[in-house]
């Protein structure tokens, strides 16, 4: 009874440590930087497994991600999507999604949190605003040549009829 | 007498164009040319940085840049009129490099001289733009297209709320001059997307 504790136990030691990232186990978000109220996609990997995974966050709490199966590859990737509520803190926030087999993996979601109003940033201080007055005058002064031009040929051909 | 007409009306043809041309900022030219480029599709993704400075070769603009926060009427705040070669990054938006865009303003001109990004509405498509991070990382852009619109109204999900990509977006000053709190009548808008990146 005693040695199979032991050779339990060693098996334990030997196989925990390389089984956490043995499959391959990835977590991805994109976008990996968020603006607070918007929407990210949740892509996993939990080594061909089918069951459901968890994906936690204070960002936006708890998810469950299920698997599809890649028409290319074959293989179950987990996929979800979670919503930032509008009033989260804008910093960095871990993210852990923790596979059916209870093997994870970790990334982080930045979150960003500002609203700005659809005015536009003041951006000038106005010394190029009187080229304005140079254009302007480019069209008057063509205005005035036009005028002037069509006033003479109206001159001309009355005096050709008299 | 008939041929001096003819030249009056010509030349009054050409200098009215020509000044209408210059006044509007539209071009003969460009009614043929596609002004905007896609941004290509594989792109890099960097951790959070604050810019210092940037450098745009093809309009000559080599200017540091420090974090700009929002005015009192929530628009966003833009360097002081007396740092003419100086651009603000608005600092709680994402960085240059990370998803989203990074917003950097600065101003078309001083109350008596051309200021950073006075020549941001001549950028063409397809032009770089360098931003040089604190991490030393070097965040490069890809002008995508210029657009200017009402400052009275920006296409705010254009404009700050595109997390398809790392972006940028350069605003500055245009239009004619309005006077009051706005200034310009217009906000002249360089969209860029991220296309590579490099260390000192």
């Amino acid at each position: 009874m005693k040695w199979l504790l032991t050779l339990s136990a060693a098996l334990a030691v030997i196989a925990a440590p390389s089984a956490a990232h043995a499959d391959g186990e990835y977590i991805r978000i994109t976008p990996s930087t968020i603006q607070a109220g918007f929407q990210i996609e949740i892509e996993a990997f939990c080594g061909d497994n089918v069951n459901p995974a968890t994906v936690k966050s204070e960002a936006f709490g708890v998810v469950t991600i299920t698997p599809q199966q890649d028409p290319r590859s074959g293989k179950f990737v987990h996929r979800g999507t979670a919503t930032i509520p509008q009033d989260k803190h804008a910093r960095a926030y871990p993210v852990t999604m923790t596979c059916p087999s209870n093997q994870s993996a970790t990334t982080t979601l930045h979150v960003v949190n500002f609203n700005v109003p659809s005015r536009g940033p003041r951006t000038g201080g106005g010394a190029l605003a009187s080229d304005n007055g140079g254009h302007s005058g480019l069209i008057v002064a063509g205005a005035g040549s036009l005028a002037a031009g069509a006033f003479l040929l109206v001159l001309a051909r009355r005096r050709r009829q008299a | 007498m008939k041929l001096l007409s003819g030249a009056l009306v010509l030349i009054g043809l050409f200098l009215a164009s020509i000044g209408f041309g210059q006044a509007t900022g539209l071009h003969f030219g460009d009614l043929f040319v596609s002004r905007a480029k896609p941004p290509p599709g594989e792109f890099p993704v960097l951790d959070p940085s604050p810019p210092k400075r940037i450098r745009i070769p093809a309009i000559g603009v080599d200017a540091p840049v420090h974090g700009v926060g929002t005015e009192p009427d929530g628009t966003i705040a833009t360097p002081s009129l007396k740092l003419e070669n100086e651009a603000g990054w608005y600092k709680d938006g994402p960085s240059p490099g990370q998803y989203g865009p990074a917003i950097v303003v600065g101003h078309v001109d001083t109350r008596d001289r051309p200021a950073v990004f006075h020549r941001v509405r001549e950028l063409k498509p397809g032009e770089r733009v360098e931003i040089v991070r604190r991490d030393r990382t070097i965040a490069v852009f890809e002008v995508n297209t210029v657009e200017q619109y009402s400052k009275a109204s920006l296409p705010v999900a254009k404009v700050y709320q595109d997390y398809s990509r790392p972006s940028l977006r350069l605003i500055t000053c245009g239009g004619s001059w309005v006077g009051g709190d706005d200034g310009y009548a217009d906000n002249v808008i360089a969209f860029a997307s991220l296309v590579d990146t490099y260390k000192t």
